[in-house]
């Protein structure tokens, strides 16, 4: 008896019972409510809607927002860039300026190699050709020098054998005199 | 995990309907909130060649190619490149790689403020053009040049302005080419109503979040609430893919930075100025003519794009001198039918199959 008494005491005094009643009785057709609610006027709302943005006022009024977007965000920007200057410290575009150095220079580095690759590429188009023409150039070259090599070497041979026969005949002259 | 009574007559003290409602509650914010860590982008890769913050990426294949022609993707300026590789069993990617194709992507990077002045004349002179070189180079033949959305406006540009690159074949996934039928986004970034400007003057990149801000007023209600009443249904199913989910929602909502003078160029000059199917546009003095592309092009187009919405996407098949020339019409958006499971019965095995017939 005393127990039931207590157990109802603390039924009635339990804050969230009714909530918990209410919710219990109801949150899954509210939420189905809501659902079909949403699902049955989607269509409708979404022409209206589509109706209301495709406007030529919605265009102008939707650019006014961002034009005020904007000058919101230039007022920002200059307040914060005049902070920043006055603490001597670096702002965004300061930092900015330093990377478009960069990607700068790596345009550079980009246009050295493509006119390397477009040199290497006119090269091996006509290597063939230039290492046919360099190969009869150095022949030409080489029989004139090896023809003028050979006479040089003929002339020189000649001049050593009449030497030498001029010396052979010396001897022999001087044999005779002697003899 | 969703919607399991696994906590039921456990002596929590609430009943089990409630506690399965409570769970799946849970779940919703958990699987929405980790998406960003999300792993997307696996396939195994090695860096090719690089220039500024930009990576041209080979694939590694297990092994040897079987197909002759390599396939360079050219990923968007504003998103990240993983929705050609979202993850292992529905990445696009892992899909060319099985066919035997070898694979090139050639990823943008995130812009920083250092470059506010980089331009599409830059993209398309000092860029995409080495990429391809390289791509080319160490394949060692030519490649099938495949763009999607702006990076397919882009390799359409590139192959009028290259037509001696090393290129067999263009394809182009959703890409906007006459943006006179550019849809909302011409509305919203007309002259006099858009303050482009100001953008090029304030901000040394247009942030990723603004413009996926954009993409969401689309369609402003089924891309936010939708989005997250539709998770709600399908946490309830224990067949729901939950990492599917979490790597589409976490590429949707990772936009990257584009570079404020090459924003300025793409909204003045294309969106405005339509200059690209005008035949008015110059690149660093080049006039760039889509009737300079005479390779064989596929262009992918989707019935319900609103980004690159049908006139504006198969109107590159009317410009181009190409004999052999197709447009593959698939039903859905502009990202579903790329990536997910309508992507992976529909767009992927039609691709393939054009892919080999012209290797």
């Amino acid at each position: 008896m005393t127990e039931g008494r207590s157990a109802q005491g603390a039924a009635r005094s339990d804050p969230f019972e009714a909530w918990r009643e209410l919710y219990q009785d109801n949150e899954q057709a509210w939420t189905k409510a809501m659902k079909d609610f949403y699902e049955a006027n989607e269509k409708i709302w979404t022409k209206a809607m589509k109706d209301a943005t495709t406007s030529q006022w919605f265009a102008e009024a939707q650019g006014k927002m961002l034009e005020s977007f904007l000058a919101f965000q230039k007022m920002l920007r200059e307040g914060t860039t005049a902070q920043l200057n006055a603490l001597n410290l670096p702002t965004r575009d300061d930092v900015s300026r330093v990377g478009e150095l960069v990607v700068g220079l790596e345009e550079k580095v980009d246009q050295v190699e493509d006119r390397l690759a477009g040199l290497e590429g006119r090269l091996s188009e006509h290597r063939e050709e230039r290492v046919a023409k360099l190969e009869l150039g150095f022949s030409r070259q080489f029989e004139q020098h090896f023809a003028k090599l050979e006479k040089e070497l003929l002339r020189h041979l000649d001049e050593r054998f009449s030497n030498l026969e001029k010396r052979l005949g010396r001897p022999e002259k001087g044999t005779d005199k002697g003899t | 995990m969703a919607g399991s009574a696994k906590h039921n007559g456990s002596g929590w003290p609430l009943p089990g309907p409630i506690w399965t409602s409570a769970e799946r509650a849970l779940d919703f914010a958990h699987v929405v909130l980790t998406a960003k860590e999300a792993p997307i982008g696996q396939t195994p890769k090695d860096v090719v060649w690089r220039k500024n913050k930009s990576r041209l990426y080979r694939y590694r294949r297990t092994t040897p190619a079987t197909q002759r022609t390599p396939v360079f993707l050219c990923v968007p300026l504003i998103n990240r490149p993983d929705i050609l590789d979202l993850r292992p069993g529905g990445s696009f990617v892992e899909f060319l790689l099985s066919l035997g194709f070898d694979v090139f992507i050639y990823e943008w990077g995130r812009w920083g403020s250092e470059d506010r002045n980089i331009n599409l004349t830059d993209v398309l002179t000092r860029y995409l053009p080495r990429a391809v070189e390289h791509a080319s180079a160490a394949a060692g033949t030519d490649v099938t040049l495949l763009g999607y959305c702006i990076g397919g406006s882009l390799s359409a540009c590139f192959a009028a302005l290259y037509p001696e690159a090393p290129m067999k074949n263009l394809v182009l996934f959703t890409a906007p080419i006459d943006f006179a039928h550019a849809g909302d986004f011409g509305v919203w970034t007309a002259k006099g109503a858009f303050p482009i400007d100001k953008i090029r003057e304030v901000l040394p990149a247009m942030p990723g979040e603004l413009i996926d801000v954009a993409s969401k007023m689309l369609n402003p209600l089924v891309n936010t609430v939708g989005v997250y009443v539709r998770l709600w249904d399908k946490l309830g199913n224990p067949s729901f893919d939950v990492e599917g989910w979490q790597t589409m929602y976490r590429w949707v909502n990772e936009g990257t930075p584009f570079p404020a003078a090459a924003y300025h160029q793409w909204i003045t000059e294309f969106y405005q100025e339509n200059k690209l199917v005008r035949g008015t546009l110059e690149i660093a003095g080049r006039p760039v003519r889509l009737s300079a592309i005479s390779l064989p092009l596929l262009a992918v187009v989707a019935t319900a794009d609103t980004i690159a919405p049908r006139p504006s996407a198969n109107a590159v098949l009317e410009h181009v001198s190409s004999t052999d020339k197709e447009e593959l019409l698939l039903e859905g958006g502009h990202v579903g039918t790329v990536a997910g499971s309508a992507a992976r019965h529909s767009l992927w095995p039609r691709l393939a199959d054009w892919l080999v017939r012209h290797d």
